[in-house]
């Protein structure tokens, strides 16, 4: 079919565009001008590339563990189908699901499987993986390109993910590391030994996503000078810092740690090649999912919660427990700020939206996360509902920065496509995925761009409308993987599965 | 007063929350046996089931006759009057209620009085299991209020219970007062686990085998539950004039 999408406001970074301009779209894909068989006046209204989510907990064990402990709140962690059409209601159209621990991985694929609308990616969690790590201290790196290589391909993986490297394997011993050299039980590797392999393994196989890490000592005071020294260990490739804002806090206790994103976003902004995302936080009620199970051992003992908490042999581990945002709490109203700073502060192309969904935040409160970067006013007043005792300890009530939609696409668009490595921007060939806001381009009512952003105009998915006057059409996305182009000794792969998992490695590919 | 006699059974649950003094009080004959009652996902109306007739009395009590073991929700989020129900009655009975009285000359089923704040329920037979509990995955359950039932009581009675009172004349099944965190049950013997992992409020009853993380304090009184670092207690009355340890 050949559409016309006529006299809309361009908005899309990947391509420079800014300005008022027509979208022909042939056979799902973006067109050079052509005589169309259908017309849409979009009447001066904002026109983006579909969101990219690139960090999102929406398919898997552990999300299913998070929708079976709250069933007194449904939405906190969506099913697949509330998932997909929320998404879709907003203009997404691509998300990333970033922790498939790879024994998992069947339960990960029928869930994304089953999740409508959004294309999407799932990277795999190869942080606490035993084989690496034992390879690690043999010195082994040919073994590793392998077992990364394998890895992804049996797990249609699209990445590899880091969580809380070679803590976790302490972890699974109930102990955790204090810092960045200290080596892990048992095995005895660090973080630092982990996250460099990752690192050189991930370039090595010229794989498309940067290297995509969790940092250690998430979520305590204190943990921004190991930010700043892992950002020094990654630095040697292309690393993404998942949910920043969780790693941004000085002090030495809770009574003191404060907001260093100063810091980091000038260290962030200097060093090539790595890149965030902000892991903002929306006041309420959250679900903290990760596989950072000694964080949620630390969180539950905080709140008394329900709390679950698990090892996934040879490989990672899990923790879920719900966690209330409270305004009146200074600590979480200074971990709100952190991440409104990072969007502010940091250069184009570095930084992308995220809640961490649904750790920080649900991901259906982007827009209103949106009001909060375009609008000092409307910061301000959230803000002002806060504990004021936050207000020393953060520098976001000085910035006075609001950012423009040309700059919101970019955190929404252009920098995690970028990041992810998908094609993207409004370019002949490339996938016509589009979202239309009704929303014009000089509008600065907080009111007005939060209900624009929640509810979509008008959607496109691959050329066709998915959402259009409230009505859906039910489609379903692909999921994108990794085929690295490495030889494998498979001889090697099934005689680790034989004498170290319970199920044999042909069994374990998807 | 607003009398509403059961004509015709239903043949499988029946969502009744229209069965409530708030939805009937001050509406006309009409009005009531129009107001709508689900049958699994058919809407149907109170007057396919029942027969209503107004009586003297007072306006804000409303009495209902009849085998109501299938119907559910019946009374739920009361804020005001009285309701005598002369039969059995489903699930929910109560549930959410804020205040207001009911008696129930019957028994009930499960999750009677779960999440009330306020009022009184009085059961004159037994109640099922979840009396005066929690909604699963809710942290707390009844708040406020008052339930009694001269029978017996199942399992989970007063599960994370946060305040009020619940009296069972009879005896209770397996966790009892589980989560309890401030209230007071009373009941003549539970059975397994009673204020597991309480950390607030008090149990009274007359015989009780505890959970090993309760310790004795002396004259019938059990601290606990100590697994959950509670400051709970159940009081044991066949164990007082007994010395701790």
């Amino acid at each position: 079919m050949k559409i016309l999408l006529k006299n809309g406001f361009v908005v899309d970074p990947s391509t420079g565009l800014n300005e008022v301009g027509d979208i022909f779209i042939e056979n799902g894909r973006f067109a050079g001008m052509t005589e169309p068989e259908k017309t849409i006046d979009l009447g001066g209204r904002v026109v983006m590339c579909g969101g990219v989510d690139i960090h999102s907990h929406i398919a898997g064990s552990k999300v299913n563990m998070g929708r079976m402990m709250r069933p007194e709140n449904k939405l906190n962690v969506p099913d697949t189908h509330t998932t997909g059409v929320l998404y879709a209601k907003m203009g997404y159209t691509f998300v990333t699901e970033p922790a498939m621990p790879p024994l998992k991985a069947l339960h990960t694929h029928h869930e994304l499987h089953d999740t409508p609308f959004i294309d999407n990616a799932a990277l795999a969690l190869l942080d606490n993986n035993h084989f690496i790590a034992e390879n690690i201290a043999e010195g082994k790196k040919e073994e590793n390109n392998q077992w990364v290589a394998w890895y992804l391909a049996a797990t249609k993986g699209y990445g590899i993910k880091a969580v809380n490297p070679a803590g976790g394997i302490s972890w699974e011993w109930a102990k955790e590391l204090s810092d960045l050299d200290e080596k892990c039980e048992r095995i005895g590797v660090s973080p630092r030994e982990i996250m460099t392999e990752l690192v050189r393994v991930n370039e090595e196989l010229k794989l498309p996503t940067s290297f995509h890490l969790h940092l250690n000592n998430l979520g305590i005071y204190g943990n921004s000078d190991n930010t700043t020294k892992s950002i020094d260990i990654c630095s040697k490739g292309r690393t993404h810092i998942a949910h920043l804002q969780l790693s941004c806090y000085s002090g030495d206790s809770w009574a003191t740690m404060a907001s260093d994103a100063d810091r980091i976003c000038k260290k962030l902004n200097k060093t090539d090649g790595i890149t965030c995302d902000m892991g903002q936080v929306v006041f309420g009620d959250c679900t903290t999912m990760t596989a950072d199970g000694r964080l949620e051992y630390h969180l539950q003992k905080l709140t008394h919660n329900k709390w679950v908490n698990f090892d996934v042999e040879n490989e990672t581990g899990t923790g879920v427990t719900p966690y209330t945002y409270s305004k009146n709490v200074a600590v979480n109203a200074i971990q709100w700020a952190i991440g409104l700073e990072l969007a502010l502060l940091l250069k184009p192309g570095k930084v992308a939206l995220s809640t961490d969904h649904p750790n920080c935040g649900p991901f259906y409160a982007y827009p209103k996360i949106i009001t909060w970067l375009m609008s000092k006013q409307a910061r301000d007043k959230e803000f002002s509902e806060c504990n004021q005792d936050a207000a020393k300890r953060c520098i976001l009530p000085s910035l006075d920065k609001e950012l423009t939609l040309y700059e919101i696409a970019q955190l929404t668009r252009s920098t995690p496509a970028s990041i992810l490595g998908i094609g993207h921007g409004i370019k002949e060939g490339n996938k016509a995925d589009i979202a239309v806001y009704d929303l014009h381009p000089d509008e600065r009512n907080p009111g007005k761009i939060e209900n624009a952003f929640s509810d979509a105009f008008l959607v496109l998915k691959d050329g066709g409308v998915i959402y259009q006057n409230k009505n859906f059409r039910e489609t379903y996305g692909k999921t994108i993987a990794v085929e690295p182009k490495y030889k494998l000794d498979e001889k090697y792969i099934e005689d680790k599965f034989y004498e170290e998992y319970s199920v044999l490695s042909e069994h374990f590919k998807i | 007063m607003i009398l509403l006699k059961l004509r015709k059974e239903p043949s499988m649950a029946v969502d009744a929350e229209s069965l409530c003094v708030d939805s009937l009080v001050l509406k006309s004959q009409e009005q009531i046996i129009n107001l709508p009652v689900y049958r699994g996902n058919k809407k149907e109306r109170i007057g396919d089931y029942f027969d209503l007739e107004f009586q003297p009395g007072k306006e804000d009590l409303v009495k209902i006759h009849g085998n109501l073991s299938r119907f559910n929700r019946i009374g739920q989020g009361m804020t005001t009057g009285e309701m005598e129900i002369d039969g059995n009655v489903g699930n929910y009975l109560g549930a959410l209620t804020k205040s207001g009285k009911i008696i129930v000359k019957g028994d009930v089923a499960d999750y009677c009085g779960a999440m009330m704040t306020g009022g009184r329920i009085e059961i004159h037979g037994n109640a099922r299991n979840y009396l005066g509990a929690n909604y699963i995955g809710h942290k707390k359950g009844m708040r406020g209020g008052d339930i009694t039932v001269n029978g017996n009581a199942g399992l989970d009675a007063g599960a994370y219970m946060a305040g009020g009172t619940i009296t069972i004349t009879g005896d209770g099944l397996d966790f009892l007062g589980f989560g309890m965190t401030d209230g007071v049950i009373k009941v003549r013997t539970p059975g397994y686990a009673a204020g597991g992992s309480m950390t607030g409020g008090r149990i009274e009853c007359e015989s009780a085998d505890l959970l090993p993380t309760f310790s004795d304090k002396g004259n019938g009184t059990f601290a606990g539950d100590l697994a959950a670092g509670g400051k709970g207690e159940i009081y044991i009355s066949a164990c007082a004039n007994k010395s701790g340890k």
